[in-house]
């Protein structure tokens, strides 16, 4: 079920209605409700998804509980190889085996031996990247000794299948989502408020500016060998703030959907178009994924312990393997690359740490300075984007080859109907840049405008979302 | 709870206030509008046509059949229902629907060809039908395409979303600040163009040919109507447009397609004009596609057809 079908419209006020009309002590039911609605959440693109949720879960369930009893060093190790194991097992299958067989296919032809490998025909099945990395989190944590194994088979099934972040996170740690649903919860009037404004600043983000951009961006690289270099780059612009939308658009919604059921998410996205360098950018963007890969992946290799050689090393593993994350292509391992070659400058010189506040602190315009760094990061950003939204790594190079040549001077040229996603776009830079200190750009706070203003700003924006909607697309990190 | 449940039906119930305000707005105004193709259809609605000949088909009549040229020769008071990227079936619902409002024509020419016994599965240009999901005619022939679902016919405003500049049109229109003018004149728009390479590449692509697809129950749905409109006393000519000779072997089964017309038009004792072998076929330079005459090609074609049934 999409957040953004009528679908989702029924299920969420009934979901809601249920969920609050049992009694705060009734922990247990209140559980139960969530669990069944995410699986009917779920089980709305496909029931047999529902198998594999449910298979991870009674996995992790049942090894977590030998986990918690076990002492023996060994055989501790053993139960998390199996899970292990066998979470990225069905992660592998479902998503990277067909990259397997015709990579292994390719392979062979370089070699002078044709091959015409049978793929699976395999169906990928939505959030499946989300879903497990949240549940290995889980047993990891376990066997780390930091978490105690959950005893409620409901509190940790509905955990795994939490659905407002399940298909497309944040990825949540057990440690702060699953404590939750063990605790009582009662109505938070502010929360839910709250949370009602940020899900219609994602409505905004991914309806009206990532749909609209997508638009543009969809154009140009549809025809990117008829395009110009400027026309192209603009191309990479759309698209940078097409996949921001989209995707800081579905955290919002993620994050203000738990919040009126009485649950906190991480932050996901904190304005990471505003960054001063590449490192920074990294600390604002898809956060639950890099703190996910920073303390299961980098720091296990050993982060930035052994020396500069070590570090780097470590900085490359987990931006190939984020990028892999992404998606069974080389274009994804490409750009997982380019953002580890983008960093090198700064963890060779110990700057990728410079950045850690967010800019222009207390003043409306940034300086000179940080105005020249923001929009330089912004431009490699994109580059970096371009092998991400290119088919092949060999497209990439063409519209990169064609941006750095004399047609970038040209004027780029618009069809009537996408300067209003321009004009959007612009309202919406000046909005999350006005708001950078909050949250999302949407929340309250100590707002000093009159009620009746806000109640405007909100109908004009529902309004905008209705009239200015683009063609409708899919998310795009349902695919991941 | 209380304040939050009363707060949130007190924003929903502003909100549908200034969104159904709207959708009346854009509604209205594209209703009575001369925006892209929702001029045809208002004018079709508006039952001011009443033409004594109806010239049906698809994009073949629309770019081919100038009206204006049908109006002198046969001094008469023509109209083109030609509908862009549909079959038969759609035709004759556009047809249909005309009669809703407007009197029986005394004369039909419907342009047909190879394309024609097909259906296709989705709607194309689905947004000009967006403002009249209140005639159950149009309704019950738009739910037999994929495009339109139930929320689109059920909740307001629902058929435009994604459709700003329609919208904007609309509420323009309604507030008085903008007029839009009609690109097609009684239905018909020719196009100015030149011979586009696009065929050329298809062909080298699929040197075999291609096989146009015959669905049975369009060809009935065809048969029924001709003789339905036969004995309505409407004097109907089946008239199979020039398509250029150098594509008219590309279609595989362009054979028994012609069969099938020269079979009903017999059956029904009605009159079959076939271009095919017209000197206007032979010649890329009045064509802007295989199966598209120019302005320059639709000028001479029109005048040629109105001068054989002049003649008949």
């Amino acid at each position: 079920m999409y957040f953004n079908s009528l679908e989702f419209f029924l299920f969420l006020p009934l979901v809601f209605a249920i969920y609050w009309l049992i009694p705060k002590k009734n922990v247990l039911e209140k559980n139960v409700v969530l669990l069944l609605a995410s699986y009917v959440f779920y089980g709305w693109w496909d029931w047999r998804f529902l198998s594999l949720i449910l298979f991870s879960s009674i996995v992790d369930y049942n090894l977590s509980q030998r986990l918690g009893k076990q002492n023996d060093k060994k055989k501790r190790k053993f139960l998390l190889f199996v899970s292990i194991t066998l979470n990225l097992g069905l992660l592998v299958f479902f998503k990277y085996c067909n990259f397997f067989i015709d990579s292994f296919a390719e392979a062979f032809s370089f070699f002078g031996q044709s091959m015409d490998p049978a793929r699976l025909d395999i169906v990928l099945p939505v959030g499946i990247s989300f879903y497990t990395f949240q549940t290995l989190s889980y047993t990891i944590d376990v066997y780390r000794k930091k978490l105690e194994p959950s005893r409620n088979i409901i509190s940790f099934f509905a955990f795994v299948s939490f659905f407002p972040q399940l298909v497309a996170g944040p990825i949540e740690r057990a440690t702060n989502l699953l404590p939750q649903f063990k605790k009582e919860k009662s109505f938070n009037y502010v929360e839910s408020v709250d949370g009602l404004r940020q899900i219609l600043w994602g409505f905004f983000k991914k309806i009206v500016i990532a749909d609209n951009c997508a638009q543009i961006a969809n154009r140009i690289f549809d025809n990117y060998d008829s395009m110009p270099g400027s026309m192209l780059f603009v191309g990479a612009v759309m698209f940078a703030f097409q996949i921001y939308g989209d995707f800081s658009g579905y955290s919002d919604i993620a994050i203000g959907l738990s919040r009126m059921f009485g649950f906190n998410l991480k932050k996901n996205f904190a304005f990471p178009y505003f960054s001063r360098d590449i490192a920074e950018f990294w600390r604002r963007w898809h956060i639950s994924l890099s703190t996910w890969f920073r303390d299961y992946l980098y720091i296990p290799l050993g982060g930035s312990k052994g020396g500069k050689l070590r570090q780097l090393r470590n900085t490359f593993i987990i931006f190939i393997v984020s990028g892999f994350w992404h998606g069974p292509n080389w274009t994804f391992v490409a750009w997982g690359g380019l953002n580890a070659l983008l960093f090198l400058p700064l963890l060779l010189r110990d700057k990728n740490r410079k950045n850690l506040d967010m800019v222009a602190q207390k003043k409306l315009f940034p300086s000179v300075g940080d105005m020249l760094r923001i929009l330089s990061t912004f431009i490699i950003v994109c580059f970096a984007w371009i092998f991400f939204r290119a088919e092949t790594i060999a497209d990439a190079g063409i519209i990169i080859s064609k941006i750095i040549d004399p047609s970038f001077f040209t004027l780029p040229s618009f069809e009537f109907t996408e300067f209003f996603s321009l004009f959007f776009l612009i309202i919406f830079i000046m909005i999350e840049w006005l708001n950078r200190h909050k949250n999302f750009a949407l929340e309250l706070g100590d707002s000093p405008y009159p009620r009746w203003f806000n109640w405007s700003a909100y109908l004009a924006t529902l309004l905008v979302i209705v009239v200015f909607a683009g063609d409708l697309q899919e998310f795009i990190y349902f695919q991941f | 709870m209380r304040k939050f449940l009363l707060k949130i039906s007190l924003f929903i119930s502003i909100f549908s206030g200034i969104y159904l305000l709207f959708f009346y707005l854009v509604q209205e105004g594209i209703r009575k509008s001369d925006y892209q193709d929702f001029a045809q259809w208002n004018e079709i609605y508006s039952g001011q046509i009443n033409s004594d000949v109806i010239i049906m088909g698809s994009s073949r009549a629309w770019r081919q059949v100038d009206p204006q040229i049908i109006d002198e020769k046969l001094d008469c008071n023509s109209y083109n229902l030609g509908i862009d990227g549909y079959h038969i079936p759609m035709q004759l619902t556009k047809y249909e629907i005309y009669l809703e409002s407007n009197r029986l024509p005394e004369r039909m020419i419907y342009i047909v060809d190879h394309f024609s016994f097909d259906k296709r599965e989705d709607l194309f240009n689905k947004i000009q039908f967006a403002p009249y999901f209140n005639d159950t005619i149009l309704t019950k022939r738009l739910k037999s395409y994929e495009g339109y679902k139930w929320q689109h016919y059920n909740t307001p405003y629902f058929q435009y979303s994604g459709s700003k500049e329609v919208a904007l049109a609309g509420l323009t229109e309604s507030l008085g600040l903008k007029d839009f003018k009609s690109n097609k004149f009684k239905g018909f728009r020719s196009k100015d163009q030149s011979w586009e390479n696009d065929f050329d590449v298809e062909r080298e692509l699929n040197p075999e040919g291609k096989r146009a697809k015959v669905k049975a129950e369009v060809v009935n749905e065809f048969q029924l109507f001709l003789e339905e409109q036969k004995k309505l006393g409407v004097e109907v000519v089946v008239v199979y447009s020039p398509d250029y000779i150098g594509f008219q072997d590309y279609i595989i089964n362009r054979d028994s397609v012609m069969q099938i017309y020269e079979g009903i038009t017999q059956k029904l004792d009605i009159d079959f004009i076939d271009f095919s072998t017209h000197y206007l076929s032979q010649e890329k330079d009045y064509f802007y596609n295989p199966t598209h005459l120019n302005s320059k090609g639709a000028e001479i074609f029109t005048n040629e057809l109105t001068s054989m049934i002049e003649s008949e």
